[in-house]
């Protein structure tokens, strides 16, 4: 059934073909084109096509002063061929797509599909996906009232594709008893649903599950012995396994995917290695991709893999640097930020359906105002309400009034007004 | 762009009649022909009634330039950045009507790089146009009520800045 007439050049099947190829805000736009259009790019196939079409984009995630003198958090996205080892604050800040974030976010736990798992502190895990502004708050977890309150955890996110759903999963354990909970929520349920995990004791040496070849990774360590080996858990199944490290009794110390394959940062001595596994299920197909210099990766937290040129991007605690293997070239990059994130993400539709629209107005975005709900209000006992508008106040007042909410949390209770 | 003369030449007519003589290495880019040659259909000369001339011109050009071989790596390399230049100036055509044209002869013949490319420079030229803009341009009837479409709009707001 056609809705709308083609003109003499395109039929719909071309249309389509081009739509298939617009960044997500336009499409977004163009769904008030059409009745037809607008169906047709919320569809799961027109979304799924999009998505595999989509290039890959460097993901920034960081906090800039605004006006006031406070912090608001920001993505910024580059594309591939960018150097990032040239890149200047202003270049980075200004060139590209930047959104801010919604809500104050603890930490990316991955991002696949351009959709971001996230941990933010006020609303526990949500799924986010800056290029449509779409937000998905997943339900509590549902043994505890706050993860963070609780035991020690280890998280992970992952898609499925053959029935297009995306699950994240969440471990909780403590060091001597093991693991006490697993539970897995798929985003078409909308259910969090307990699972049983092996018996043997564990500790997960990162929080991050690396999701390839549809399963996600863990780099764990058992904990009578101190073995080392990589938890595998399968989307799909709910069946976990292990991957044993190519080089025994080395520490294994970060996971990530270089050209899709499953790799792995391990040293042992004063040497570190980064092992690619080429074929996902041949044991023997480890091999060592890169070596390191003695305390080269001393703190290194993630490594990204760039650009097709082969440029790694470690990140230590406080610093990065942008490592060129081919070239043995290594440069230190500074960005002007408290905290930064960078992840390796594309732009999508993904959640167009599901969720809510969350944004700033574009002056907002721009000038890094407060949003406009950032109106608090403080109840004290006796009743007498104090109106806070954070945008009037000078830097100076504004940072008081925020030592002064966290004083006051304790002893009242502090609610954000509609 | 040197052409060994044992190749054997294939011949196709454009809709308005011109005939143009193209090498059958070239020519099987194009899924469409490859595929009337495996049956055995292109022994005179191939009609393609929904190509003019003046685009079969502009597609034998790309897949002429798209069947060079590089001869080593030091010239694969040079050849690809040639390659990424030559696609940048060929898709900035005068007329936009050529680039569709180009969109619906690369989709009729089957040249997925050519579709590629030329629904990506479609694309690239519509991003920022208004919806009444693309309404236009693609002759799309707008049969949403007003209310409906004052709620769609209202729905992606941010979109619109």
């Amino acid at each position: 059934m056609q809705n709308y007439t083609m003109s003499d050049y395109l039929c719909e099947d071309l249309i389509i073909e081009i739509f298939t190829r617009l960044p997500p805000k336009s499409l977004v736009r163009f769904r008030s084109v059409s009745k037809s259009l607008c169906s047709h790019i919320s569809s799961p196939n027109f979304i799924r096509l999009h998505t595999l079409r989509s290039p890959q984009k460097i993901l920034i995630y960081h906090d800039e002063f605004n006006r006031e003198g406070g912090f608001v958090e920001i993505f910024s996205t580059l594309h591939l061929e960018d150097p990032l080892a040239m890149y200047s604050t202003q270049e980075y800040v200004e060139a590209k797509t930047v959104v801010r974030v919604p809500f104050s976010c603890v930490r990316i736990v991955d991002s696949c599909n351009g959709i971001l798992c996230l941990l933010t502190y006020v609303n526990g895990i949500a799924l986010w996906n800056p290029s449509i502004r779409r937000i998905l708050k997943v339900p509590g977890y549902p043994s505890f009232q706050s993860l963070y309150e609780s035991h020690t955890f280890c998280i992970g996110f992952s898609y499925d594709p053959i029935i297009d759903d995306y699950m994240i999963v969440v471990i909780i354990y403590t060091y001597k008893t093991g693991v006490q909970d697993t539970c897995v929520y798929n985003t078409k349920s909308g259910v969090w649903c307990r699972i049983t995990f092996p018996t043997c004791p564990i500790e997960f040496v990162r929080m991050n599950g690396c999701f390839v070849n549809g399963s996600l990774h863990w780099i764990v360590k058992r904990y009578t012995d101190g073995h080392c080996f990589i938890m595998t858990f399968d989307v799909r199944s709910h069946v976990f396994g292990s991957i044993e490290l190519p080089e025994p009794g080395s520490e294994a110390k970060l996971l990530m995917i270089i050209n899709g394959s499953l790799a792995l940062v391990s040293g042992k001595g004063d040497q570190d290695w980064i092992w690619i596994r080429r074929e996902y299920i041949n044991s023997h197909s480890w091999h060592v991709d890169l070596k390191f210099e003695k305390n080269q990766l001393e703190g290194v937290i993630e490594f990204l893999q760039l650009n097709t040129n082969g440029d790694i991007l470690i990140s230590y605690l406080q610093r990065f640097h942008v490592y060129n293997p081919q070239k043995e070239e290594q440069s230190e990059v500074n960005f002007p930020s408290r905290r930064i994130e960078i992840k390796m993400c594309i732009e999508s539709l993904e959640l167009i359906n599901q969720g809510a629209t969350v944004y700033f107005t574009e002056q907002e975005e721009q000038e890094h105002l407060p949003p406009g709900q950032n109106l608090y209000s403080i109840t004290t006992t006796s009743q007498q309400k104090t109106h806070v508008d954070l945008r009037t106040l000078s830097s100076k007042k504004l940072s008081k009034v925020c030592k002064l909410f966290s004083k006051l949390k304790k002893i009242y209770t502090w609610r954000r007004q509609r | 762009m040197s052409s060994s003369s044992s190749s054997k030449m294939i011949e196709l007519r454009s809709s308005d009649g011109e005939t143009f003589h193209v090498e059958e290495t070239v020519v099987l880019q194009s899924e469409t022909i490859k595929q009337m040659i495996d049956d055995d259909c292109a022994n005179a000369a191939i009609p393609l009634p929904n190509v003019t001339s003046m685009t079969l011109a502009k597609v034998i050009e790309y897949i002429k330039k798209h069947a060079e071989k590089p001869k080593d790596d030091d010239d694969k390399k040079v050849a690809e950045e040639d390659l990424k230049k030559f696609d940048a100036e060929f898709v900035k055509v005068d007329q936009e009507s050529m680039l569709f044209d180009l969109v619906r002869a690369a989709n009729y013949l089957n040249i997925k790089s050519l579709l590629d490319l030329t629904c990506q420079a479609v694309a690239d030229s519509i991003k920022d146009l208004s919806v009444e803009e693309v309404r236009k341009k693609f002759n799309i009837q707008n049969d949403f009520t007003p209310e409906e479409e004052a709620k769609v709009r209202k729905e992606n707001a941010w979109a619109f800045d």
